[in-house]
């Protein structure tokens, strides 16, 4: 059983250490955005005053544990493109023809992208801890889990999307629609309790939000969700992010046993 | 008499269009049993069926004694596939290829590396083994397919048009290993092909399908004695249009042209045929620059029950499509 689940992580993880320069070009990515990002915002709200709005945290400790978990997001996500490569170079229907079952080596898939995007989302955190003092590497083993539980979801969502398609740039046009509005949503950028009601409701609907509020309240202690609903503490955002992320691996393998070759 | 495959009145249907219009065949343990047809006559489709990849619209196929659409597991586990497109990972060795394919059939261990070293040493890709696939030429990538296939030593092997696109070398090469397997392993094959000589070089027995149809099935000596008839090639100096219709002899079966000024015409014997048509041509004076005449061929076959010529039947678009994308991948 867990033998059909390891082997397609290896592939899965494989792939990726040979794909060198896609590797250079997520880091050199992602550390143009915490710059002049980052930093461009921090210097704007380096007053007292601001960290009102951050419950104390000054912008950079707020914004660097969202990114841990808005990165893993889109390379997750993302990682499901791998699915439509797969059809068009062939290499889908050695899976499909293979008696391993289609479920695990499903599984396999997601785990392998999982542990990819979440050591592309620990080299953006490692940078953060360069950035910044405020962040508490005691929560860093609770930031990491929970990263796993949301990459394992993300991943299958986009493998279930991928499913379903047949050209990458129709799937990249999927994702690009999706992941804008959810990492805006998320709270990762601004305090989404302050934002217009509305809006709180959509970002509550998305189980990204509830990442980004873990992560930051395992890495600071400050969590902005509880601000909104007292009764959205880590605990039960914590659950949500399960029940959401077993809820799409199963979609995902559910969509993968029905896919075909026509 | 076991047999390995058994069809009966397969159909498939994709919306209004039949790929495949209810064939029947088998094919004994151990035989090489060839698809001989033009592109899009429904060679792949059968094979996608066989393989658990399809559904069947009707009709039923048993593989290894198992029901293709009621345990497609089982099929799986006792088949080895070579796609007419290739599937490999370019992004991996070969060597990485075939440690995934092992495992993905249940083999690790001593036991795979064993199997991966005896497979690529078989299809001499063993040096390359540590080699990124990319960097492979399209015979290699052939080769390192068939490994893979027979890597699990399957007890079926479905091979999709396996020479497709190659040099005439690298053709010689596979057949040559085709051949191997059976002799070493005893796998029963099966084949699909467009072209003549492969069929008639590989395979035990072979069905000629068109437009979804088997409509012919035997050995090859048995489908060329069908025709029970000879060809007359004659060149002439000026190839006159319609100097087909003018040859009415007695005994002519069938007259066309193929390249340059030559006509063919299908005669019961061609040493009695021959100095006939001489006559013929000299009364109708017509200039004659050789004349050569040879046993049917597959082709010869083929026309006879179509009416055409097997690789005058054109690519369909999505045909046209792949070899494109073949083109590009290799």
């Amino acid at each position: 059983m867990i033998e059909y689940v390891y082997i397609m992580t290896y592939r899965q993880i494989k792939r990726f250490i040979r794909a060198k320069s896609r590797i250079a070009g997520t880091l050199i990515n992602n550390i143009l955005w915490l710059l002049f990002f980052g930093l461009g915002w921090a210097y704007t709200l380096r007053g007292q005053q601001f960290q009102v709005l951050f419950k104390g945290l000054d912008y950079l400790a707020f914004l660097l544990p969202a990114t841990f978990a808005t990165s893993i997001f889109q390379t997750s996500f993302m990682g499901g493109i791998s699915v439509i490569w797969d059809k068009q170079f062939g290499f889908l229907k050695e899976v499909l023809v293979a008696p391993a079952p289609r479920s695990l080596t499903i599984l396999g898939r997601a785990l392998g992208d999982s542990i990819v995007s979440i050591v592309n989302g620990m080299i953006m955190l490692a940078f953060g801890f360069g950035l910044t003092s405020k962040l508490n590497p005691v929560g860093l083993p609770l930031a990491i889990a929970m990263g796993l539980v949301m990459a394992l979801g993300f991943t299958s969502m986009g493998i279930a999307i991928a499913s379903a398609m047949t050209s990458p740039e129709g799937f990249q046009l999927i994702v690009g629609t999706i992941t804008m509005p959810m990492t805006l949503l998320s709270g990762s950028m601004f305090p989404i309790n302050m934002a217009p009601q509305w809006m709180q409701i959509l970002a509550l609907i998305s189980p990204l939000t509830y990442a980004v509020d873990l992560c930051r309240y395992y890495l600071t202690g400050v969590s902005l969700l509880d601000s909104m609903y007292p009764w959205l503490n880590h605990g039960t955002e914590l659950l949500l992010l399960l029940i959401t992320s077993l809820a799409l691996i199963i979609v995902a393998m559910r969509m993968f046993e029905r896919t075909t070759i026509e | 008499m076991e047999y390995d495959i058994t069809v009966e009145n397969l159909v498939k249907r994709y919306g209004s269009i039949e790929a495949v219009r209810g064939i029947s065949f088998t094919v004994s343990r151990g035989e090489i049993f060839g698809f001989l047809g033009p592109n899009g006559a429904g060679k792949t489709t059968t094979i996608h069926i066989l393989t658990t990849l399809l559904k069947p619209t009707a009709g039923k196929a048993t593989v290894a004694g198992y029901d293709v659409v009621k345990e497609p597991d089982k099929v799986r586990r006792c088949i080895g596939v070579v796609f007419q497109d290739p599937s490999l990972d370019l992004n991996l060795t070969g060597y990485e290829n075939l440690f995934i394919h092992g495992r993905l059939y249940g083999l690790n261990g001593q036991r795979l590396r064993e199997k991966i070293e005896e497979a690529l040493k078989f299809v001499e890709l063993w040096e390359f083994r540590d080699k990124e696939v990319k960097s492979y030429s399209g015979g290699m990538r052939r080769r390192l397919e068939i490994a893979r296939a027979m890597l699990h030593t399957p007890k079926i092997l479905f091979l999709d048009e396996p020479t497709i696109g190659l040099d005439p070398q690298t053709r010689a090469h596979i057949w040559d290993y085709i051949r191997e397997l059976r002799r070493s392993y005893g796998t029963t094959i099966f084949l699909t092909t467009h072209y003549m000589d492969e069929a008639e070089i590989l395979c035990d027995r072979i069905a000629i399908i068109d437009h979804g149809k088997i409509i012919a099935m035997g050995t090859a000596e048995e489908l060329k004695s069908m025709l029970s008839s000879d060809i007359v090639y004659v060149k002439l100096e000026h190839l006159n249009g319609e100097v087909c219709s003018k040859i009415s002899l007695e005994g002519i079966k069938n007259c066309r042209v193929v390249e340059g000024n030559t006509i063919a015409l299908q005669v019961r014997k061609a040493s009695e045929a021959i100095p006939a048509i001489l006559q013929l041509l000299d009364r109708l004076e017509i200039r004659v620059l050789e004349v050569s005449y040879r046993r049917p061929s597959l082709n010869d076959v083929f026309i006879h029950l179509t009416g055409r010529e097997i690789r005058d039947s054109e690519a369909s678009p999505a045909e046209t499509m792949r070899m494109r994308h073949r083109a590009r991948v290799r």
